[in-house]
């Protein structure tokens, strides 16, 4: 070992020894790491192989190798550039529309003087969310059916035909975005106000004895003070670009609104997911978090050049 | 002296014959049944005394302990190939044979199943064994379903009697007399009536496409180029898509159908709403039938109907009892699956078990008058069936024919309806008259076998067609699409590659004649 590498080494293990009660606190997370993310990494190869579930473990080495074949196999299907465009797309509804909506909330919700009220309100913003998508898809029916849904009912009475959203192309996508919003918007928030709750109130006084208004203090101070969340947040959120909420989109959606909201994982699905095809699915599973690290990456960097903290 | 030594002798001979009856004992089979049969309530546990009693019950009888693994409430086949892949203990299943198979994850029982060792399964299940064999002649598993009927048109007869139709509807233009009837009398008041109720296009089809078509849903061979092809390209389909779209736009088709499943129909039967469906029979049939179980004084008659062409010719075809049934994995022992197949038996052969297996151990009664038919006994949350969940029923079927043939004639007062009538177990009554008073024909594709999933790994477009004729069907008949577009859109189907899945069901096809 040569005299720089040798004194580097040196400087390693006694920086272990020196520190090593921490060490030894982040080892059993660092060990769930390895074992629970980094070690099941090795499936991926299945993505290449042409596995029988009963080959068991040793299938991933054993399998027959067939190189690209289920990726060609995705990608030679007539709707594979629409699934991946609904995909992209309903992601980005999702983003545009439910990324600000907590943020939002959680402005308004700071700005409530009184406690009571604004536990209150926080506690029925949250309850959507533990709520199931089946409750919220019979919420959905409730209110669009063409049939007796409320808002067709109003229509009615306004002298408009009933219309059928949920089997409209036109109007599926935005029931889809609004209920995940309303889901959402609640839980999202706290991580918010959380950060809200953090920003020095002296600056809050040194803005109003200048004559700051509401919305100055919310651009001036409140914003840049939440900043790096938004950041952070922005791009753990561009990672799940490729998963454009299949749980509520299944339930959701049907022949009828294919066009707009069929994507990777609903056709997937219907490819056979329950026929243990799952060579195939971690072949498209491979698919998307490739594109989800390019897009994670890229915002991380983007994030960190516009002058706000990245993930790393 | 001479005593001590003659006691001590025969304590040891009595010992050393207790100990020889040890090891000599029939020893207790363990196996483990993982039972998505579809009798049991998915992530429901039973009580775990009562278990236990039931268990010790059936190792009494037949030296063999059942360990049963419910299913979850979702996801239950999921779970199953999630524990056969990480090799847990199952013996026993329920699938599609041809799946499981062509995957090497269950084994066949040619030479382990016998009529003659197992009398019971071969009295019951025999006649549709070659729904699991292969074309080699394995036998894959013991049959769950046989060859039967179930889309027949299911309908109100209160309100249809209330509209001055008493005859059963049998022709289109009966049905379409009845429909519309029904529909300027709204029966349910201020425009709540629906007249006809389905969760899919495919189950109207279902219903009445061999009214229009030869084969019905079915596939269906072109002798002209010597293909099996989808059922889409039939002619006739267009006039049966053609009537449906008729329907939607007159309000007789629910126009949210697309939006429900099974329990959404149900509702809509049960809260006074729904006059009929096109429908697999238990839809809506068993709305009716619960309302009977819930409120005895419920006026609602149901009643069916196959339609049928002047000819006799029926919309519905007779479904062949189809592949999926009870399974032995790969790693199952010779022994284990003797066993398993012994229980089977066991509840076939003898009444006690099958009563216990079906309401828990000395949880029933016979039906009054009746040595066949039992019915579970008391009432409440601490009793018999409500702490048991039905998990040792291993023989769980639709072909027990004799148990339904009782069951229409007991003298059973849980389904009295209120003008004393015995409302049956309606559900069954229909059940039965549709399996064996209906002359529903075998369309081309019955008792054929195709692999599909062999199909849509080769093939791609295979998904792509399908995808493509549920999307266009819904279109036709919502009116987004006209139907002078259907020579289009059959041509479209061809583009993306119809004639590629035409090839490989032909294939399978010629290996099977």
């Amino acid at each position: 070992m040569s005299g720089m590498a040798r004194k580097k080494h040196l400087c390693f293990v006694k920086n272990i020894e020196k520190y090593r009660m921490f060490y030894l606190l982040a080892l059993p997370g660092l060990l769930y790491l390895l074992i629970f993310h980094y070690g099941p990494m090795i499936g991926v190869l299945l993505a290449f192989k042409n596995f029988k579930p009963m080959q068991g473990f040793m299938g991933i080495f054993t399998g027959e190798w067939v190189g690209l074949t289920h990726f060609k196999q995705f990608f030679k299907s007539v709707y594979a550039g629409r699934v991946i465009v609904n995909t992209v797309w309903i992601f980005f509804l999702r983003l545009i529309w439910g990324f600000p909506a907590p943020i939002i909330l959680a402005l308004l919700l700071n700005e409530v003087q009184c406690a009571k009220y604004k536990k209150a309100v926080q506690s029925v913003s949250y309850f959507p969310h533990f709520v199931s998508y089946i409750v919220v898809l019979a919420i959905a029916r409730q209110l669009f059916n063409a049939d007796g849904g409320y808002v067709n009912v109003a229509l009615k009475l306004s002298g408009h035909d009933s219309i059928s959203f949920l089997s409209d192309s036109k109007y599926f996508r935005s029931i889809l975005v609004g209920t995940g919003v309303w889901k959402g918007i609640g839980w999202s928030s706290i991580i918010y106000l959380a950060a809200i709750a953090g920003i020095d109130t002296q600056l809050y006084e040194a803005a109003e004895m200048d004559g700051a208004g509401y919305l100055q203090k919310v651009w001036h101070i409140t914003l840049p003070g939440i900043a790096p969340v938004i950041a952070i947040q922005l791009v753990l959120r561009m990672g799940n670009i490729m998963n454009a909420g299949f749980d509520q989109i299944l339930l959701f959606y049907s022949p009828a609104v294919y066009d707009v909201s069929d994507i990777i994982d609903t056709y997937v699905y219907r490819m056979g997911l329950g026929s243990m095809k799952y060579s195939f699915t971690t072949a498209v599973g491979l698919f998307k978090s490739v594109v989800g690290l390019i897009f994670v990456v890229g915002s991380n960097y983007i994030a960190r050049a516009i002058g706000q903290e990245g993930i790393w | 002296m001479i005593m001590r030594k003659l006691t001590c002798m025969i304590l040891t001979l009595v010992m050393a014959l207790s100990l020889t009856s040890f090891v000599f004992a029939d020893e207790v089979i363990d196996v483990y049944v993982y039972n998505n049969s579809g009798g049991v309530t998915g992530g429901v546990s039973s009580n775990a005394e009562v278990l236990k009693e039931l268990q010790n019950w059936f190792v009494e009888k037949t030296n063999v302990r059942l360990n049963v693994i419910v299913p979850p409430a979702e996801e239950a086949d999921t779970k199953l190939n999630l524990m056969l892949t990480s090799g847990d203990q199952i013996d026993a299943f329920w699938g599609d044979w041809i799946q499981y198979s062509s995957l090497d994850m269950i084994q066949p029982i040619t030479d382990i199943y016998s009529a003659e060792k197992y009398p019971g399964i071969a009295k019951e299940f025999g006649f549709a064994m070659d729904q699991l064999t292969d074309s080699n002649g394995q036998l894959w598993g013991i049959p769950r379903m046989f060859d039967i009927s179930p889309y027949p048109y299911l309908y109100r007869s209160d309100w249809a009697e209330a509209v001055g139709i008493n005859e059963k509807p049998v022709t289109m233009e009966d049905l379409n007399n009845l429909l519309y009837a029904i529909k300027k009398a709204d029966p349910a008041g201020n425009g709540q009536t629906i007249p006809l109720v389905t969760t899919s296009i495919d189950n109207i089809l279902q219903c009445i496409l061999g009214l229009y078509t030869d084969e019905g849903y079915s596939y269906w061979y072109d002798e002209n180029n010597q293909k099996v092809k989808l059922y889409i390209s039939q002619d006739g389909v267009k006039d049966a898509v053609a009537q449906i779209a008729q329907w939607y736009a007159d309000g007789i088709l629910y126009k949210d159908f697309n939006t429900l499943d099974t329990n959404a129909l149900r509702e809509l039967a049960t809260i006074g709403r729904a006059f009929s469906s096109l429908q697999w029979y238990s839809g809506i049939s068993m709305a009716w039938q619960n309302m009977y179980v819930a409120d005895k004084t419920t006026d609602v008659q149901g009643e069916y109907s196959f339609l049928a062409n002047e000819d006799g010719k029926t919309g519905s075809n007779k479904v062949a009892g189809n592949t999926r049934g009870l399974l032995f994995s790969s790693s199952a022992s010779k022994e284990s699956i003797e066993a398993v197949l012994k229980i089977v038996d066991f509840e076939l052969t003898d009444t006690e078990a099958r009563f216990n297996a079906t309401y828990g151990l000395n949880a029933w009664e016979y039906v009054e008058g009746s040595t066949e038919t039992a019915k579970p006994k008391g009432e409440g949350a601490n009793t018999g069936t409500s702490l048991y969940n039905t998990e040792y029923r291993l023989s769980i079927g639709q072909l027990r024919i004799s148990e339904f043939k009782e069951l229409l004639t007991a003298n059973d007062d849980r389904y009295v309806a209120s003008n004393g009538e015995k409302a049956g177990y309606f559900f069954y009554y229909l059940y039965m008259d549709h399996h064996y008073d209906v002359d529903t024909y075998e369309p081309f594709q019955f008792n054929l076998i195709f692999d599909t999933n062999a199909i849509s790994d080769e093939v791609i477009a295979y998904s792509d067609v399908n995808t493509k004729i549920a999307e266009d069907l819904y279109k036709f008949v919502s009116g987004s699409r006209s139907m002078d577009e259907w020579d289009s859109f059959i041509q479209e189907l061809y583009d993306i590659g119809m004639a590629e899945v035409e090839a490989a069901l032909t294939e399978q096809y010629n290996k099977q004649k």
